[in-house]
């Protein structure tokens, strides 16, 4: 149980301040080019390598995704990249989610929760690997624009457009599927409280794979909901007290560092390498998720690769 | 006007992530000034809020650091709380709907984590 938990107390020492900044800073700007929070990568490098409890580094990675969405939010708004009324509609999902998922943590043994998203998420990279060209093919061909909206996309006018930077041309898009793109939203919310992170790669693949959402305006939209969804959770944990404000100093300011940095330089690239690097780091993030839960549960220990 | 609300929501976001960027880095600084004992968590008691505010006139590192970490969780609150006073002078019901029943789930938040703070203590 979070409050419960054994205090294990942290040394907060200059050093233990820098790594922790650098890594939130690499956190960051992952989430600022693919539209997480990077929680993912801040979850298990302060529970593994920084001796901050699970619980704790759960609750301070969900507080500082908020840092994210603000900086990388705010930009993606700025760019005209975000589709507003979607965001608002989708974050009925994702917070309704967060809040069901923050309180299933102090119910469920967490390794049964780790196995279960390391499938997701293995999901998720099998089919950014399968249709990784198909986004600029679709922007080419006008695909995003020349679609049969359902009643609920038709009846809250969600549609858009942005001026796509790489491909030098303005992308009309008409959305789609808004019933099932809500249901896969509560599961991202759900993830968010649950796990400390943004659930953005699973809205972002929801958009893009059923709502026929362009992958940069998922990734924006993403990056904007991510805010309110973290903050419900955030809240929560805040208002508990397990929330350590001298852990939670560096890796806040580190992620919004990166994640300023990733998102200035994200509507440059084309949206192939995105995506390929975006599936790359979907299936690392499944590998650590599985090696997570199989170390808590059987105390198995496989290689965490790269940290 | 949904151009209009954009414009605020963006302003929102950025002023939230200013100040918030500018306390995190403030009570830092104070942190190494005041030469803060490592082996002590930052963890502050927030059933009483006379006290945080004794400690932030004081400038305690960890009060400031608390007050920094207040200001990033209402931004995104705000900025929602924003959009639903935006629709409802514009009268679009809909989205006063859908924005309301976040405000909703918020409030059921922090009512949750009170609750569950009393049960523990």
């Amino acid at each position: 149980m979070l409050g419960r938990c054994r205090r294990v107390v942290v040394e907060v020492t200059v050093t233990f301040l820098a790594i922790t900044f650098l890594a939130a800073v690499l956190a960051g700007f992952f989430g600022g080019l693919f539209g997480i929070g990077g929680g993912a990568i801040i979850v298990p490098f302060l529970a593994l390598f920084m001796g901050v409890p699970i619980h704790e580094a759960i609750a301070i990675s969900l507080v500082s995704v908020i840092a994210t969405s603000n900086a990388g939010g705010s930009s993606y708004l700025e760019q005209k990249i975000t589709n507003v009324k979607l965001a608002m509609y989708l974050e009925v999902a994702t917070t309704a989610g967060a809040l069901t998922g923050s309180v299933i943590t102090l119910l469920l043994q967490s390794w049964v929760l780790f196995m279960i998203f390391g499938v997701l998420l293995s999901y998720v990279a099998f089919s950014s690997f399968k249709s990784r060209a198909s986004d600029e093919r679709r922007i080419i061909q006008n695909k995003f624009a020349d679609v049969r909206q359902d009643g609920l996309s038709k009846y809250l006018g969600l549609a858009g457009s942005y001026f796509d930077v790489s491909q030098n041309k303005q992308v009309e898009y008409r959305v789609k599927g808004a019933s099932k793109g809500a249901v896969i939203s509560s599961f991202a919310g759900v993830t968010a409280g649950l796990l400390g992170v943004g659930g953005g790669i699973i809205k972002v693949a929801a958009m893009n794979m059923f709502m026929n959402v362009p992958l940069k305006v998922a990734v924006g939209t993403s990056k904007f909901m991510i805010g309110v969804t973290a903050a419900v959770g955030a809240l929560l944990f805040f208002i508990a007290g397990v929330v350590d404000v001298y852990v939670l100093a560096p890796i806040a300011l580190g992620t919004t560092v990166g994640a300023t940095l990733g998102t200035l330089i994200m509507n440059r690239l084309r949206s192939y390498v995105l995506k390929i690097s975006f599936g790359v780091l979907v299936t690392y993030l499944a590998y650590t998720m599985f090696a997570e839960g199989l170390a808590v549960a059987f105390k198995i220990t496989l290689p965490m690769l790269g940290l | 006007m949904m151009f209009d609300l954009n414009k605020a929501m963006y302003r929102v976001l950025l002023v939230g992530m200013a100040s918030s960027t500018l306390l995190y880095v403030f009570g830092l600084l104070l942190f190494f000034v005041q030469n803060a004992n490592p082996m002590q968590t930052g963890i502050s008691n927030y059933s009483n809020p006379g006290e945080l505010i004794q400690q932030l006139s004081d400038l305690r590192a960890a009060a400031i650091l608390t007050f920094a970490t207040i200001v990033l969780i209402a931004t995104p609150i705000t900025r929602v709380l924003l959009s639903v006073a935006v629709f409802a002078v514009n009268r679009d019901r809909k989205f006063v709907l859908i924005t309301g029943a976040v405000v909703l789930i918020l409030l059921l938040s922090i009512i949750l984590g009170y609750f569950w703070n009393l049960s523990i203590d």
